[in-house]
C-alpha cells in the first residue's frame, strides 16, 4: 500500500517506520525525555528529535518541560480514527479484489470446461 | 445553530493494489461490476447487495427499501472493459471524498488489475469509536492496541 507524503497528516506521520518505532517506545503512556528515547533506538538524537517534532505537529504526542528536559508523551486517541479509516477500507478492498479474482478465474475455467 | 470554526487537519489516504487474474479482460470487467453491485459483500458479515448504475454519473448505493439507503458514490468514468472510476463519500461517515479506480489491461492471456483508492477527509474521534477499540487485531492493529492497553493502566 502506497501513501502520499505530508508531515501535516497524522496518517502519513505515523506511516514512517522510525516514527512507529518511537510510538512503540512511548506506548507505555509515560513521559519520555528525548535522550531516553535515543537510548532505545539505533538512531541519533537529531533524527529522534526531528521525528518527535513531526509527531508533535500532528498531535500524536505532547511535550512538557521538566528541568532541562523536554518530556514527550503519547496521545493514543489521536491514532484511533486514522487506524479505523485505513483499516476499514483496506479490509473492504482486499476482500472485494480477492473475490473478483476468484470469480473471474472461475468463469475462465468454466469456459474452458465447456469447450 | 452554533458554528464552530477551527484549524483541522485534512487526512489523505492512498491504497494501491495490483493483481494478475487468469481470465479475459471482458470477464474481469463484468465481474467487477457484479461484485460492486449485487454481489457486494462486507468482510465478516457477508452479502451486502448494492446497486451500481454502470454509466457516467450513475449512482452506486445501498437500497434498503422504503426510501432508505446509503449513497456511496457516482460513476465518474467508465470505459468498458478497461476502466471504472467512482467518486463519492463511500461507506464511512466522515466528511470526505474518495476516488476509486479499477484499471484493466490484458497481457499474454492474463488481465492485470490496478486498483487505486485515494481519499481526503476530516477524521475525528467519538465515544463509539473508542468502544470499538478492543476489536482490533493483527499487524498495525497490534501496535495500536498495545498502545491503548498501556495507556489504560
Amino acid at each position: 500500500m502506497a501513501r502520499a507524503a505530508t508531515t501535516t497528516d497524522v496518517f502519513n506521520a505515523i506511516a514512517e517506520p522510525r516514527r512507529r518505532e518511537i510510538i512503540g517506545i512511548l506506548s507505555d503512556g509515560q513521559d519520555w525525555a528525548v535522550n531516553d528515547v535515543v537510548a532505545k533506538v539505533d538512531i541519533g538524537q537529531p533524527t529522534v528529535s526531528k521525528h518527535l517534532s513531526v509527531l508533535l505537529q500532528v498531535g500524536v504526542v505532547s511535550v512538557s518541560k521538566r528541568g532541562q528536559n523536554r518530556m514527550y508523551r503519547l496521545h493514543a486517541t489521536q491514532l484511533k480514527p486514522i487506524h479505523d479509516w485505513v483499516k476499514s477500507y483496506e479490509h473492504y478492498w482486499t476482500h472485494q479484489i480477492g473475490r473478483i479474482k476468484q470469480i473471474a478465474e472461475q468463469k475462465a475455467l468454466d469456459k474452458i470446461a465447456q469447450g | 445553530m452554533p458554528t464552530v470554526l477551527g484549524e483541522q487537519t485534512i487526512h489523505s489516504l492512498e491504497i494501491v493494489k495490483e493483481e494478475e487474474i487468469a481470465s479475459s479482460i471482458d470477464d474481469v470487467f463484468e465481474t467487477i461490476l457484479e461484485q460492486l453491485g449485487p454481489g457486494n459483500e462486507a468482510p465478516g458479515t457477508g452479502a451486502m447487495p448494492m446497486i451500481l448504475e454502470a454509466w457516467p454519473g450513475g449512482r452506486w448505493f445501498r437500497d434498503l427499501g422504503n426510501g432508505a439507503g446509503h449513497f456511496w458514490g457516482n460513476v465518474q468514468a467508465i470505459k468498458p472493459p478497461f476502466l471504472i472510476e467512482i467518486c463519492g463519500p463511500l461507506f464511512m461517515s466522515h466528511p470526505g471524498v474518495s476516488n476509486v479506480q479499477f484499471r484493466l489491461k490484458e497481457e499474454a492471456g492474463l488481465t492485470r488489475l490496478r486498483f487505486t483508492h485515494r481519499a481526503m477527509a476530516h477524521l475525528y474521534s467519538d465515544a463509539k469509536l473508542a468502544e470499538d477499540w478492543s476489536r482490533i487485531e493483527g499487524g498495525w492493529d497490534n501496535l495500536i492496541a498495545r498502545i491503548l492497553r498501556a495507556q489504560k493502566k
